[in-house]
């Protein structure tokens, strides 16, 4: 008898919640789920000009919704989603956000609409699921900082075309570099306060694939924030971030060693030393760390080219310090 | 890139200077014609029958097409990946050290 009070209490609570979203089959906090099929004689998209299905859906302005499309048979149909506003206005695409083939769309609605979520194929026809889901707390949280990070990193690319000269160009390129590194630490606390929630997954993946394209950079600015993050980020990225440190400080080495700087070498102890440690300390980074240590070696500026011994394009072998006294430039080229 | 190199190695041509390929294509034979059409005349290592997995590549980690390294009279790695008016610029500079160094 107890136990019917509960479980009808418990409907009590869940009954108005799910009312509270105003269309019963939109509840806001339920998960929208179809059943649905492409087939060939289905029309066309208008963009993708393959077959879709139109399923309309209301959104509530400001909230944000994940929108999966999900093959039954990924042989058969490769899925391909596109949202529009009641108007027909496209605002968003998605081929394999999902999880290859799968479609997902996250998005944040601007207004009160009922949008128009266009299923269709980027290849065949078959069975699909799509499920229209509001995004958990974390979810939202981490939309938010992709978009704040992608809102400026946007207005940067917009002030390329005016940048005459290659250092305004490069001050961008920098300043790119420094905003993504500006939002590693966000991302990383983020990750570990919501690790429960598949959204710090993302954010992890996020900070790594950030991670991989600080190292191209030789901004000291990146390099501040490297630092900082290796001090007060996460211990499970320490390894990473110095890697990413150790890169960034090998092209400064480099600029340093080109002005000429009395500094130049403690700045190479300092990258040597940090390899140093990470190679004790992660076992799992030994190849990395070898890598980076092998090109601080061989292959960075101040140090001796390898020797290179070969054929030419005639068959005959020289070497590379065949040109010793001269001048050289090594192009690796190809005619493709 | 190829009228580039072109000019830059007539206008070196009396200098101590040599653009060194490194070539990546996996036919020789082809590359023939192309050698002669863009008036390639500087001299390449073959990178071997793999294309861009050929060896002299792999041992100096190279992912990207075209790379570049300009190294001074002793061999050593002066700049990466210069391009352009900054390629010539490095050159000069390696080049006036060079003359500086004989006196």
């Amino acid at each position: 008898m107890q136990r019917l009070i509960v479980w009808s209490l418990a409907g009590l609570i869940l009954v108005p919640a799910a009312w509270a979203g105003g269309d019963k089959k939109n509840g806001n906090d339920k998960v929208f789920k179809i059943e649905g099929t492409l087939a060939k004689d289905d029309p066309a998209d208008k963009l993708r000009k393959n077959p879709h299905k139109v399923h309309e859906y209301k959104m509530k302005a400001g909230a944000n919704y994940v929108i999966d499309m999900i093959t039954k048979n990924a042989q058969e149909l490769d899925p391909y989603l596109r949202l529009e506003d009641s108007a027909g206005k496209n605002l968003a695409e998605d081929d394999d956000g999902g999880g290859f083939p799968n479609a997902r769309i996250i998005f944040k609605a601007p207004k009160d609409d009922t949008y128009r979520i266009i299923a269709t194929a980027f290849k065949g026809v078959g069975d699909y699921t799509l499920t229209v889901r509001v995004a958990s707390e974390a979810q939202s949280i981490l939309e938010q900082l992709k978009e704040s990070l992608g809102t400026k990193q946007k207005e940067l690319f917009k002030q390329f075309p005016a940048a005459k000269t290659e250092e305004a160009r490069q001050k961008i390129t920098d300043r790119f570099y420094e905003l993504t590194a500006d939002s590693l630490l966000p991302l990383s606390e983020f990750a570990q306060k919501y690790a429960d929630d598949p959204a710090a997954k993302e954010a992890k993946n996020m900070v790594r694939n950030n991670l991989r394209q600080l190292e191209q950079s030789d901004s000291p600015g990146v390099g501040k924030v490297l630092r900082t993050l290796r001090e007060k980020g996460p211990k499970e990225m320490h390894g990473q971030v110095s890697l990413a440190l150790s890169q960034n400080l090998r092209s400064q080495y480099e600029r340093s060693y080109q002005r000429k700087d009395k500094d130049a070498g403690k700045l190479l102890k300092e990258i040597e030393d940090l390899l140093k440690h990470v190679g004790e300390n992660h076992a799992d980074l030994a190849s990395q760390v070898k890598d980076v240590q092998f090109t601080l070696k061989n292959l960075t500026v101040g140090r001796p080219a390898m020797e290179i011994e070969a054929e030419d394009l005639d068959t005959k072998t020289f070497k590379l310090s065949d040109y010793r006294g001269k001048v050289v430039v090594i192009d690796f080229w190809g005619h493709w | 890139m190829y009228p580039h190199e072109r000019s830059l190695v007539k206008r070196l041509e009396n200098s101590p200077f040599a653009l060194i390929g490194v070539n990546s294509d996996q036919d020789r034979e082809k590359l023939k014609k192309t050698l002669e059409d863009e008036k390639i005349t500087w001299r390449s290592f073959w990178n071997g029958p793999k294309g861009t997995g050929g060896p002299i590549s792999a041992a100096w980690h190279v992912q990207s097409w075209p790379t570049i390294y300009v190294l001074d009279g002793d061999g050593v790695i002066r700049y990466r990946n210069v391009r352009g008016e900054a390629m010539d610029r490095a050159v000069d500079e390696l080049l006036k050290e060079l003359e500086a160094k004989k006196k």
